[in-house]
């Protein structure tokens, strides 16, 4: 599984450094030491920064969350730009050529952002035990960040397992097949 | 990475190590509490130590090595922030992050050009899943049209116009939609005006659905095209009697079961043929209910040819629940159809609930407003039909004087007041406006090429108008000099209810046809 969740992370390198930065920079605006900093590496930290664990239930939570949000909303726009155009406006390389190809790396951008979208499952934990174990979180917080820590800690889960490069897959098969 | 490997000791020799420093603490804390307090008040004494103690545990342990005191305003000892902390990012790391978000931003900026349309083409899928394929085509076909205003709206930016250009491949959305919709057969024909994006001629050579209907049209192209002819023949030659009807009629029931014949589209050639041929009533509905059953058999959907005058049909038989079911379903395909709403006020109108009519009527004005934010034109048409069917002939004259300076070329608006007048018994003013409305609708045709306002409803409008006015008026108005010619040439005109010869008869009273729905005509 190590060797397949590094391939993947390998062709999808785009999004895999744009995480390891965004979670290199949360280091350092908490305060994290970081052990080892690099972002394209073979082994299960690929895409992240290894870094000491947060010690409030704030730091936790933006060590597991802040980089995703940024992945997110990058990702998000870069899949739509190209989904939008291919699939519903129906550009085809017959059209322009140049054009769809550019529409195709946003999908290929997009979708390497979107699977470098959750957190190392230890940071999500940190942030379950400090929030949730240990309460140290206030009851409104706990309440209000519970629907996010959940899908983070399903969304980490599925990303070490590459099962959201499958997710990724099966949306575009799926709208290939819809425009055929 | 965990705690024990930040500084290289082994968690319990930590754990231990705290703990030592926690209990010597609360020794110092308990000798200086034994000093400050009196010995009889031992509980008080043990409550202070603990302050105490939470004040030395206020000071932060390093989190690294968690022997060393946190430095002041950090969270880990120098020592361990020297070894481990390295937030250190290189220039082309800041360069990659700042690319990806200015990347990203270009990004949004595509969706939000390319949105609208997208939502467009967005919603005729919706159609298409619930097998809505007029509408679903119409949607698809708006996209288009939504890009350009789009883009006419940000002339200013002229890269916009990269990311809104439609391609072959909605084109061939529209294509299998057709397909489905109308006749694979029909859809063949009109190809070329479908694929018209600037890649399609190619694209269609590699389309899996241009290359599957166009095998279906070699197939049935001779039988399709024999269904034709007889149609043809019948409207070329302007032979229309019913006896000319009968064996058209006979030729196209041999072609029916045959492979390659849609059930549905053969009825509605029988339907229009019998309608063409006059041959009565029980012939003429008799096929367009066959229509209507075979609809569901077909692959495709003709509804819009004939469901509006199926509902009329269903309407004259009092057949009013039949037809409110019909209703219900066409105005699930476009809610901005007028047809519909004026066919469930006349049924309100004949069960005598004008108020369902009226909140009905009113939900359509509000659902199409202009963008001016008036009401439609045929909003306009609604409200004074509701006006004159109530009675309120002034709020009709006023409405139609609102209307027609916002819309001159309406001749319903004319026509209404003519029947306004009609049942106020004022004949020559009625029969000025039938004359006006018709004008406007010859105008319309001539020089705008749509014959949609010349309609039954105008000729037997005129027809009644004309007749009562050279029987009870005065004739002096401007137009009264057409009146013996306008009769002449409708005397023998077959209009398709028995309810205008009636009038003319005398066997019905005009101000009941007009307010009551007696007659759909007028």
């Amino acid at each position: 599984m190590r060797l397949i969740y590094v391939i993947f992370k390998f062709i999808l390198f785009p999004g895999t450094y744009i995480r390891g930065f965004w979670e290199h920079l949360t280091c350092k605006i908490l305060h994290l030491p970081v052990e080892s900093e690099g972002y394209l590496r073979a082994d299960e930290a690929c895409g992240h920064v290894e870094h000491a664990l947060a010690t409030t239930h704030w730091s936790a939570w933006l060590m597991a969350t802040g980089p995703g949000f940024m992945m997110f909303n990058a990702g998000m726009a870069f899949l739509y730009a190209g989904v939008l155009n291919i699939f519903y406006m129906g550009i085809t390389p017959y059209d322009s050529l140049g054009m769809f190809i550019f529409y195709v790396v946003l999908i290929y951008l997009g979708v390497s952002f979107l699977c470098s979208l959750f957190p190392l499952t230890e940071d999500i934990l940190t942030y379950w035990h400090l929030a949730y174990t240990e309460k140290k979180a206030p009851l409104i917080l706990r309440i209000l960040a519970f629907p996010l820590a959940l899908v983070t800690r399903i969304g980490a889960f599925f990303e070490r397992n590459c099962i959201n490069f499958l997710l990724a897959i099966a949306f575009i098969v799926l709208h290939i097949l819809l425009t055929l | 990475m965990d705690n024990e490997n930040l500084n290289n000791i082994p968690e319990e020799e930590n754990k231990e190590e705290l703990t030592e420093a926690v209990e010597a603490a609360e020794d110092t804390a308990k000798e200086e509490a034994g000093e400050a307090v009196a010995e009889d008040t031992e509980d008080s004494g043990n409550s202070e130590a603990e302050e105490v103690v939470e004040e030395e545990e206020e000071e932060k342990i390093c989190p690294g090595c968690k022997s060393e005191k946190a430095a002041r305003g950090h969270e880990y000892c120098r020592k361990c922030e020297r070894k481990y902390v390295k937030t250190h990012i290189g220039f082309f790391r800041y360069v990659a992050g700042a690319v990806a978000l200015i990347g990203s931003l270009a990004a949004f900026i595509i969706v939000c050009i390319s949105a609208l349309p997208s939502l467009q083409v967005f919603e005729g899928h919706i159609y298409q899943t619930g097998h809505i394929m007029y509408s679903a085509i119409e949607s698809f076909r708006k996209a288009d049209e939504v890009a350009s205003n789009v883009s006419s709206s940000l002339s200013g930016l002229s890269f916009a116009d990269k990311f809104l250009q439609t391609g072959s491949s909605l084109d061939n959305k529209i294509f299998k939609a057709s397909v489905k919709f109308y006749n694979p057969l029909v859809s063949e024909q009109y190809k070329q005006y479908i694929f018209d994006s600037p890649g399609a001629a190619e694209y269609q050579e590699h389309s899996r659905a241009v290359k599957k209907n166009s095998e279906i049209y070699k197939k049935y192209e001779d039988m399709y095209l024999k269904v034709e002819d007889i149609y043809d023949k019948i409207v070329n030659t302007e032979k229309t009697t019913p006896e000319d009807g009968k064996p058209a009629l006979e030729e196209l029931e041999k072609l029916r079961g045959q492979e390659g014949i849609d059930e549905q589209l053969l009825n509605l050639y029988c339907y229009d043929i019998a309608g063409m041929c006059e041959m009565g009533d029980d012939i003429v509905y008799g096929y367009l209910d066959k229509t209507y059953e075979s609809r569901d058999k077909a692959g495709a959907d003709w509804g819009f040819l004939y469901l509006t005058q199926y509902i009329d049909s269903l309407i004259k038989r009092d057949k009013d629940d039949d037809a409110m079911k019909i209703i219900d379903e066409l105005r699930k395909r476009d809610l901005s159809d007028e047809k519909p709403v004026k066919q469930l006020a006349r049924i309100y109108l004949k069960r005598n609930e004008l108020d369902k009519a009226e909140a009905e009527i009113n939900n359509y004005c509000a659902n199409n407003l202009t963008t001016e934010n008036t009401f439609s034109d045929t909003g306009y048409q609604l409200l004074i039909w509701l006006a004159r069917v109530r009675g309120d002939y002034d709020e009709v004259e006023e409405t139609v004087d609102v209307a027609q300076q916002l819309y001159e070329l309406i001749p319903e608006y004319n026509r209404q007041l003519a029947l306004a007048y009609l049942a106020q018994g004022k004949y020559d003013e009625a029969y000025e406006q039938a004359y006006l409305a018709d004008e406007k609708a010859y105008y319309r045709a001539s020089y705008y090429n749509d014959s949609s306002a010349m309609t039954e409803e105008i000729y037997a409008t005129l027809y009644v108008s004309a007749f009562l006015a050279d029987k009870y008026g005065e004739k002096d108005t401007e137009n009264a000099e057409h009146i013996g010619d306008i009769i002449d040439s409708f005397k023998d005109r077959n209009f398709t209810t028995d309810t205008v010869r009636q009038i003319i008869e005398g066997k019905l009273d005009v101000k009941d046809a007009v307010t009551k729905g007696v007659c759909d005509l007028i």
